[in-house]
C-alpha cells in the first residue's frame, strides 16, 4: 500500500486526501494524521531542522520553476525582520491545470497545516493564500477550513501551547494570468495593478509590504506535512536523480479518460497517455502533447519514452509548467494552437515592458496573417527572429516564455507554418475529396453552372467562372465544399 | 468626444452605504483595494466610472489608480453587462475540443462583438479562462449554470431557451 | 476546543480508525455503510450534488444504515460524477457516471444486493501516501 507499485503508475502524495476525506469536516483531516505533522514540528524541531528535512528532501516548487523549496525557505529564514511572511500561489492561470483547484477544493487543510509549518521555519506569523477570484468553490472551502482550523486552536496564538502563532487570510485575484509571477502577485497583495518588478530584490529579502516574504504555490506546500512526517528519506527514494517526489498532472484535450494524475517523476509520457489516459479519443493518431500551458512546448512520439523531470523535459523542448498536459490528435493544426497561444499571452501581458507587450503582439499578428492565407515565406523567419527578441528581453517569465509554444512547434512541425506560408488565399470555393459523395446537389444549385461531376463521383469546381456565392456551400450535405 | 460621468449622488444609496461600511472594518483599506472593487462589482453588477471615483474618494487616492487597477484585470467590468452572461471557456482543452467555433456562432447569431452587450440589454458573450471542467469540454456557462460537450447547435438552444425564459416559457 | 499537543491530537485521531480503515481497506468494527460523492467544480458541473441529495432521500426512505459524505475530486473527470461505496468487509468500489437518475439502481444493486455494478464500475488505478 505505502510502496509505489509499477503497475498502478500513479502515486498520490499531494492529492492523497482528495477524494476521500470530506474537505469542510476539519476532523476528516485529523483522522488521517492531519495537522500531526504541525504538532511534531512544533513539539520537537527547531526552525532549522525543519528547513533541513524540506532541503533533504529535495522538493522543488510545483508551480513550474522547480527552484528548491528547502533553498527558499533558507533564504528568507536567515533575513533579519521584525515582520516576515508566508504567501500560498494559488492563482493558477495556466488555461488547462487545475490540480491545485483540485488540492483547495479537496484537502484545503492540507495546504493550511504546510503554511503554518513554513511559517515557523522562517519566522513568519502572517501568512496569505492568493486565490483566484474564478475558483467561487475553493474560497469557500478555504475559508471554512480556516475557521476550523483556528476553532481547533492550530491558527492563532500559542499553536500547540508553543509560543508560536500565525494567522492566515485570504486575498482574492481579480483575473490576471501575470499574477502567477511571484513579483506581480505581491504587487497584486498590495492592492496595484499586478506588474511584475525587477530582481533582485527578490521577494525574500523585501517582498510583500517590502518585508522577507517566502512564495510557494499550493501542490508545493500539499506535500509538506508529508514530507515532515515521513521524512526526506522517504521522499528521495521516489522519483528521478534531480527531481524527487511526484508531480500532478491535469491531462485534457483529445484522450479518453480526462483526469488529474499524479505519477512520481520519471514516469514516462506514453505511460501517461496511454496506460493511465486510455489513448486517444476514436483511436485518432497521436500528434504531439502540449506541456507548460503557454509557456511551454510540444512533445512528439519520438519523446514518449522519455521518463519525465524537470530537466528532460526541457531537453525535449517543452517545459514541466505548472503541470497541464493537453493532448493533441492528428486533426489539430499547430499554427492555429500556437496562434491560440499567442492570443492568451498578448491578452495576459501586463504592459509594463515593451518586448513582451509589443512583441507579442506582432508574433500574434504574424500568425494571424498566416492562418489568413495572406502570410509569405518571410514571415517564418521573422517570426523565429522576433520570438528569439521576446524571449531574450522580457522583463519577467511571462514575456521570456511567450514564444515558446511558436519556437517549439515551428522546430517540430515545420512543414506546417511552410504551407501556410506558400498558399495564397483562395478567392473561389472548392471541393474535398474526401468528403464529397457526389450527390450532385452542388451542381444542381449553382447559378453558373461551374460545378461537374458525375453521380457518385467527386465533383469538381471550375474556378475561373466561380462568382463565390457560397450556393453550394449551403447546399452540400456532408460539409464537402470548402470556403474561400 | 465621449464625457465621464463621475457623479455618484444617482447611485442606489443603500449600496453605497454598504460599500462605505466595508471599506471601514477593513485593517489595511488602501492595500484591500481589489476586495474593495470585488464588493462593488457585487453590489452593482458592474464598476462603472462613478463608482470608481466614489471608491477613490472613500479610500483617499487617486482615481487613475482605481481606475488602472478595474482596467488591468479582466475580473472587473467597467460597462453593464447582459441580463444574461454566456461564457465560454477558452481554456486549452475546450479550445482543441472546439470552443472556438461555439464562440462564433454565439457572436454571429447575437450580431455582437466579444465582451459586447445585445441591443435588447439581454446578452453577453465573453470568453473565460479555464474553469476547470476539462472533462467536459468544450463548457459553456451561464450564471451558475455548466453547459458540457458544448457544440454550434447547443449553443442556438442556449439562447433560445433564455429568450424563452424572459417571455415566461 | 483547542487541541494543545500531539499526544491530545493522537488521541483525537483514534476516534476515527473505523472511518479511516473502512475508506482505505473497507474494514471497520460497525457494519454502518459509508458512500462518498465526489463534489468538487467538475462534479457540480454534471449534477454531482443532485446525486448526492437524492442519495440521501434514497437511503432514508429505504431505512439502510448508510451515510452519504461530500469529499473532494478524485480525478476521474471523465466519469464524473463519482461514488466510492465503503460497505465493512468489502474493499471500497468507485462507480463513475452516477448521475441522479442511476441513484435508484446503485442504491438496490450495489447498497442493498450488495453486488457490483458492472456498468458503471470504475477501476482504482493509484497508491497513495499513507501517512
Amino acid at each position: 500500500m505505502d510502496t509505489v507499485v509499477k503497475d498502478t503508475l500513479q502515486y498520490r502524495i499531494a492529492l492523497r486526501n482528495c477524494g476521500l476525506i470530506n474537505p469542510e469536516n476539519i476532523d476528516d483531516y485529523i483522522a488521517v494524521k492531519g495537522y500531526e505533522a504541525l504538532a511534531v514540528t512544533l513539539e520537537q524541531y527547531t526552525p532549522k531542522k525543519v528547513i533541513n528535512i524540506v532541503k533533504e528532501s529535495h522538493l522543488r516548487g510545483r508551480g513550474g520553476g522547480g527552484f528548491p523549496t528547502g533553498i527558499k525557505w533558507e533564504l528568507t529564514a536567515r533575513e533579519q525582520s521584525d515582520e516576515k511572511y508566508i504567501i500560498c500561489n494559488a492563482d493558477e492561470g495556466d488555461p488547462g491545470a487545475f490540480m491545485d483547484r483540485s488540492i483547495l477544493e479537496g484537502d484545503p487543510h492540507s495546504v493550511i497545516e504546510a503554511m503554518i509549518i513554513a511559517g515557523y521555519a522562517i519566522g513568519a506569523s502572517k501568512g496569505y493564500v492568493y486565490i483566484r477570484a474564478e475558483y467561487p468553490l475553493a474560497i469557500d472551502r478555504l475559508e471554512t477550513a480556516i475557521k476550523q482550523a483556528k476553532s481547533y486552536g492550530f491558527l492563532g496564538n500559542n499553536i500547540f501551547d508553543s509560543n508560536f502563532s500565525f494567522d492566515l487570510e485570504l486575498k482574492l485575484g481579480a483575473g490576471a494570468f501575470v499574477c502567477g509571477e511571484e513579483t506581480a502577485l505581491i504587487n497584486s497583495l498590495q492592492g496595484l495593478r499586478g506588474e511584475p518588478t525587477k530582481k533582485p530584490p527578490f521577494p525574500s529579502v523585501s517582498g510583500f509590504r517590502q518585508k522577507p516574504t517566502n512564495v510557494n504555490n499550493v501542490e508545493t506546500f500539499a506535500n509538506i506535512p508529508a514530507i515532515i512526517l515521513k521524512g526526506s528519506d522517504w521522499f528521495n527514494a521516489i522519483g528521478t536523480d534531480h527531481s524527487k517526489g511526484t508531480k500532478v498532472f491535469a491531462l485534457a484535450g483529445k484522450i479518453n479518460n480526462v483526469g488529474l494524475v499524479e505519477v512520481p517523476m520519471g514516469t514516462t509520457l506514453r505511460d501517461i497517455i496511454y496506460e493511465i489516459g486510455g489513448g486517444i479519443v476514436d483511436d485518432k493518431q497521436f500528434k504531439a502533447v502540449q506541456t507548460g500551458g503557454p509557456s511551454g512546448g510540444v512533445i512528439t512520439e519520438e519523446n514518449l519514452d522519455t521518463p519525465i523531470d524537470y530537466e528532460s523535459i526541457r531537453n525535449i523542448g517543452s517545459m514541466m509548467g505548472s503541470g497541464g498536459m493537453i493532448v493533441l490528435d492528428e486533426d489539430d493544426d499547430m499554427v492555429e494552437i500556437s496562434k491560440f497561444f499567442l492570443d492568451f499571452t498578448q491578452d495576459e501581458s501586463c504592459g509594463k515592458c515593451t518586448p513582451c507587450r509589443i512583441g507579442t503582439k506582432r508574433l500574434y499578428e504574424i500568425l494571424e496573417r498566416l492562418t489568413n492565407m495572406e502570410g509569405s515565406p518571410e514571415d517564418l523567419d521573422l517570426l523565429e527572429e522576433l520570438a528569439q527578441n521576446v524571449k531574450d528581453s522580457s522583463l519577467c517569465g511571462l514575456g521570456q516564455s511567450a514564444p515558446n509554444p511558436i519556437l517549439s512547434t515551428i522546430d517540430r512541425f515545420r512543414e506546417e507554418y511552410e504551407a501556410y506560408a506558400y498558399r495564397t488565399k483562395r478567392t473561389t470555393y472548392a471541393i474535398d475529396d474526401n468528403k464529397c459523395i457526389g450527390c450532385t446537389k452542388c451542381s444542381r444549385v449553382c447559378p453558373v453552372d461551374c460545378i461537374t461531376g458525375e453521380v457518385k463521383q467527386v465533383h469538381v469546381i471550375n474556378e475561373a467562372n466561380c462568382i463565390a456565392c457560397g450556393a453550394c456551400y449551403n447546399a452540400c450535405p456532408v460539409d464537402a465544399i470548402i470556403k474561400p | 468626444m465621449t464625457t465621464i460621468d463621475l457623479d455618484y449622488s444617482t447611485l442606489d444609496q443603500t449600496k453605497l452605504d454598504d460599500l462605505t461600511a466595508y471599506i471601514d472594518s477593513l485593517e489595511h483599506p488602501e492595500e484591500s483595494l481589489i476586495h474593495v472593487l470585488h464588493r462593488a462589482q457585487k453590489l452593482f453588477g458592474y464598476i462603472p466610472y462613478n463608482v470608481q471615483f466614489f471608491v477613490a474618494k472613500t479610500l483617499k487616492i487617486g482615481a487613475a489608480r482605481v481606475n488602472g487597477v478595474v482596467s488591468f484585470y479582466s475580473f472587473f467590468n467597467e460597462q453593464k453587462p447582459g441580463k444574461y452572461t454566456i461564457s465560454v471557456c477558452m481554456g486549452t482543452a475546450c479550445y482543441v475540443r472546439g470552443a472556438e467555433k461555439v464562440l462564433q456562432k454565439l457572436l454571429e447569431k447575437l450580431e455582437i462583438n466579444k465582451g459586447d452587450v445585445t441591443e435588447d440589454g439581454l446578452f453577453s458573450v465573453k470568453d473565460v479562462r479555464c474553469i476547470g471542467a476539462c472533462g467536459l469540454a468544450p463548457v459553456v456557462t451561464v450564471g451558475e449554470k455548466v453547459y458540457g460537450h458544448a457544440t454550434e447547435d447547443m449553443a442556438l438552444d442556449i439562447i433560445d431557451k433564455y429568450r424563452g425564459d424572459l417571455d415566461g416559457n | 476546543m483547542a487541541i494543545k499537543s500531539l499526544d491530545a491530537l493522537k488521541a483525537k485521531q483514534k476516534e476515527f480508525k473505523d472511518q479511516v480503515s473502512l475508506r482505505n481497506e473497507g474494514t471497520s468494527s460497525s457494519d454502518r455503510i459509508e458512500v462518498l460523492v465526489g463534489l468538487a467544480t467538475c462534479g457540480f458541473a454534471v449534477g454531482a450534488d443532485d446525486t448526492f441529495i437524492a442519495l440521501e432521500k434514497k437511503i432514508k426512505e429505504d431505512n439502510i444504515n448508510a451515510k452519504v459524505t461530500p469529499v473532494g475530486c478524485i480525478g476521474y473527470c471523465h466519469r464524473e460524477p463519482t461514488v466510492q461505496v465503503n460497505i465493512p468487509g468489502q474493499p471500497p468500489i468507485l462507480y463513475g457516471d452516477i448521475t441522479e437518475d442511476k441513484v435508484t439502481l446503485l442504491v438496490d444493486v450495489v447498497l442493498k444486493e450488495q453486488k457490483i455494478l458492472e456498468e458503471f464500475y470504475l477501476e482504482k488505478t493509484f497508491d497513495k501516501a499513507v501517512l
